[in-house]
């Protein structure tokens, strides 16, 4: 399989994850800078092109909210997690360990097949 | 931080101008927020080489500004099985209207090869048009139509069974007249009337110079009317392109254009043939007969578009009298 191919695949594959992460991440407030860096800190990488159109994303869908706050000397978009939102992760979450569960039960055996 | 503010200007030029202030901003607090962590690490601060890689993992500003925007498409894929379906019947019609008029041309003509050469051009620039003229009609389509989308809630066999009908066709919100779309417009207007007034002397270059061909006295008939259309749609695009939010009146003028648009096509429909010879028994005799078909067949599209615009406006203001007096 081709890197390009491979990098497609994992795109595709990270997609839905990074959803989940960055709603996670936001039960406490961040700016953006901080937040990749907090979910960096814990082993996920997110390039600045995904990361910023992903908040206006959700927070358009009212998954977030947002204010600008002067911290450092400069004004800073500062996210969280609005109440629909708490909700929702709830659910995403309790699908991710569903989607997990019958992943290591699938990827189990096709790993004895290979 | 010359860099820097090139690289958020080129980019905000291209962002909505509701949200680009915001975007903007935000992008610049994150740049300068990494730009600060460097400094931090290096104990100096950047050069404009170490700016650059890191503008660089954001991207160029084209895609950074369509990273922030929903997709867009010319023609987007709800109408897109359509607009090749007409792609192909167009095609496949003038193709075999050609190939008839180029056989003829090759069992009557004195010089069958030049006629039928002849035949071939100006088919290939008949197809030009109207592949040209269709890809505009679903444009428009495009940006004046949102499909109904998929519902987990309906019955799958409704959906299979009525989704492409008319009735699950809604006018899209509309808040304002696209800047560009009116741009477009007037363009596509100031070339018709140079068009018309010969300044771009299209017919004589393609038509006129070689074949003992001229257009019917209709078209004499029908320049004022033309010309009222040509100059009330720049007048429309014009004032569209500065009081954006003139939805209503935009909508009021592109409806009596539409009018105007099938009386005109109507008219000529009725006067008979619209290209005549200047010579009686000449070999183009083929050719007239086949560009006056298709030239039937493009006045009725443009009046079948035309009625399709004037209902389609009727309906918007009817869904839209809907939603607001619907709570």
């Amino acid at each position: 399989m081709g890197s390009s191919q491979f990098d497609s695949l994992r795109l595709e594959l990270r997609r839905g994850c990074l959803v989940i992460a960055v709603m996670a991440q936001l039960r406490a407030e961040h700016y953006g800078y901080t937040l990749k860096r907090e979910l960096e800190a814990r082993g996920l990488d997110i390039d600045e092109g995904t990361l910023y159109p992903l908040l206006r994303r959700l927070e358009s869908q009212g998954l977030l909210v947002s204010e600008w706050r002067e911290q450092d000397k400069r004004n800073k978009r500062f996210y969280r997690l609005s109440p629909e939102g708490r909700t929702v992760l709830k659910a995403l979450l309790a699908e991710w360990q569903q989607i997990n569960a019958s992943m290591n039960r699938i990827a189990g055996g096709s790993r004895s097949v290979a | 931080m010359a860099l820097l503010d090139d690289y958020l200007d080129a980019v905000r030029r291209l962002l909505p101008r509701a949200v680009r202030a915001d975007i903007v901003a935000e992008l610049r607090d994150a740049v300068l927020s990494q730009i600060e962590d460097e400094q931090r690490v290096h104990g100096r601060a950047p050069s404009d080489a170490e700016v650059a890689t890191i503008l660089q993992r954001y991207g160029a500003p084209e895609t950074v500004a369509a990273r922030y925007g929903p997709p867009r498409f010319l023609i987007g894929p709800g109408v897109y099985p359509q607009y090749v379906f007409w792609v192909k019947v167009i095609f496949g019609l003038v193709s075999a209207a050609l190939l008839v008029a180029a056989a003829a041309a090759a069992v009557t003509a004195d010089e069958p090869l030049l006629s039928i050469g002849r035949a071939l051009w100006s088919g290939a620039i008949i197809v030009l048009f109207n592949l040209t003229f269709v890809t505009l009609v679903f444009v428009l389509i495009e940006r004046m139509t949102a499909q109904v989308g998929w519902s987990c809630d309906s019955d799958i066999r409704d959906l299979l069974g009525d989704r492409s009908a008319w009735w699950n066709i809604r006018p899209a919100p509309r808040t304002s007249v696209s800047r560009s779309e009116a741009v477009v417009g007037m363009c596509f207007s100031v070339f018709w009337l140079l068009w018309w007034t010969d300044v771009l002397p299209i017919n004589r270059w393609f038509l006129w110079s070689r074949l003992p061909l001229e257009p019917a006295p209709i078209w004499q008939e029908v320049t004022p009317l033309v010309m009222t259309v040509i100059v009330g749609s720049l007048v429309t695009e014009v004032v569209a392109i500065a009081r954006p939010r003139a939805v209503m009146a935009y909508e009021g003028a592109s409806l009596l254009l539409a009018v105007g648009l099938l009386a005109l096509a109507s008219r000529a429909l009725a006067a008979g043939p619209l290209i005549v010879m200047t010579v009686a028994d000449s070999p183009a005799a083929a050719l007239a007969g086949l560009l006056n078909v298709l030239g039937w067949a493009a006045l009725v599209l443009l009046a079948v578009t035309s009625m399709a615009s004037i209902a389609f406006t009727i309906f918007r203001w009817v869904v839209r009298r809907e939603e607001i007096t619907v709570p």
